[in-house]
């Protein structure tokens, strides 16, 4: 019961409070602010999210290795590329030989949700602050849907603004990029940051 | 880079000090580049999915080493950069560019291009920068400069959000005022020729 509150404390925290967009602008680039479709943006988000988890299990493992050893800085990222690396690698190549279907929607979507700063983010992180398995599990998973659901805010802000009356120079990213900012605000008003008074 | 909305993630939650942008810069100019050259080599013999994979790899090895050289030239840096020294392996503009190079493109202008990306990402980081250390701590360099008021909120995530949003108004503004100028130059060179003939 312990774990399983940990893991959901955790995967709520990743999802909300350090929404990986919001909080820490991770994985924010005009390719992924900019979809064509709230599908794409489940795809994109979906994929990321099934990377991440997946990615968390073998980067606890890589955690428990690299415990005490003075070289974690120079080894930890290029362990993570390994986890990663091998989930991506999987994922293409069991989808290729088993669901060619899926694999042909995955095909592109697949190497830009992998290679993204939100999924190593979350497992950067999650060493950071010495996470457990439950709550490193928890954290990615959290990650993956606060990314998604953060992809799909944007995609219905963006619907809205480009139909409102906004200044010729703003229309685009410039007014996504401020409307990001004042949803920043508002969830670290949440958390509880206060501006300086 | 600004229009292209690549690499915000850099610009929007660690361009808070000189420092941090100039050592992010040296670690750009590094990473981007070798990748590049990486990249131009993959780009001949390896599929899409495994170039990514490859291009990852050297990126990521890369910026271990480029972290060694960054902690030896600041010895602080990584308590003020936290995950987004290794998050620069994954950094939207070196994937990107290296994942839409094609075959039939000669190596010289490839090269010219990463090094003026990587050039336009470091003159960003050092404008905005400037900007958020002087108005949120009144320093530079972190050295005091007589300033009569603080906006530490500048220094959040939330505050590069938007100022990212106006600086690329201004960038967008800027753009159609230059445009529209060469296009009245051409119409009057136009008109003149047009007279004399």
């Amino acid at each position: 019961m312990e774990y399983l509150s940990l893991f959901i404390v955790t995967a709520i925290t990743a999802l909300v409070a350090e929404n990986a967009i919001l909080s820490r602008a991770l994985g924010v680039s005009k390719p992924m602010l900019f979809l064509k479709s709230p599908r794409m943006g489940i795809l994109y988000g979906g994929l990321l999210t099934w990377v991440v988890t997946l990615s968390s299990l073998l980067a606890v493992v890589v955690n428990i290795l690299l415990e005490g050893n003075a070289y974690i800085p120079f080894i930890r990222a290029p362990l993570y590329y390994v986890c990663v690396g091998i989930i991506f690698s999987g994922t293409y190549w069991l989808t290729k030989r088993y669901l060619p279907a899926l694999h042909i929607t995955i095909r592109s979507a697949l190497p830009i949700s992998t290679f993204n700063s939100a999924l190593f983010g979350a497992l950067y992180v999650s060493a950071n602050q010495s996470f457990g398995f439950f709550e490193t599990v928890g954290y990615a998973l959290g990650t993956g849907v606060g990314y998604t659901a953060a992809l799909l805010v944007v995609y219905f802000a963006r619907k809205r603004l480009a139909v409102s009356p906004v200044p010729r120079s703003f229309r685009g990213l410039p007014i996504l990029l401020v409307y990001l900012g004042l949803l920043s605000l508002a969830i670290y008003g949440l958390i509880g940051h206060g501006l300086a008074v | 880079m600004l229009v292209l909305g690549l690499d915000l993630p850099f610009v929007i939650a660690c361009s808070t000090a000189l420092k941090i942008a100039v050592a992010l810069s040296i670690e750009m100019f590094i990473i981007h580049l070798v990748t590049i050259v990486c990249a131009m080599i993959t780009v001949r013999y390896l599929p899409f999915w495994a170039r990514m994979l490859v291009n990852v790899g050297v990126s990521t090895v890369t910026m271990t080493l480029a972290r060694y050289l960054i902690t030896g030239i600041f010895p602080d840096i990584t308590n003020y950069v936290g995950i987004y020294i290794y998050l620069m392996a994954v950094n939207g503009l070196t994937i990107y560019q290296s994942s839409s190079l094609t075959r039939k493109q000669r190596p010289w202008p490839v090269l010219v291009s990463a090094f003026m990306n990587a050039l336009a990402f470091s003159l960003t980081m050092l404008v905005i920068s400037t900007l958020r250390e002087y108005f949120a701590n009144g320093t530079l360099w972190g050295i005091a400069v007589p300033m009569p008021f603080k906006l530490s909120g500048l220094a959040l995530p939330f505050a590069g959000f938007i100022i990212i949003g106006f600086l690329l108004a201004f960038v967008k503004f800027i753009n159609k005022k230059l445009l529209a100028f060469s296009i009245s130059e051409l119409m009057r060179q136009d008109a003149r020729y047009t007279q004399l003939s």
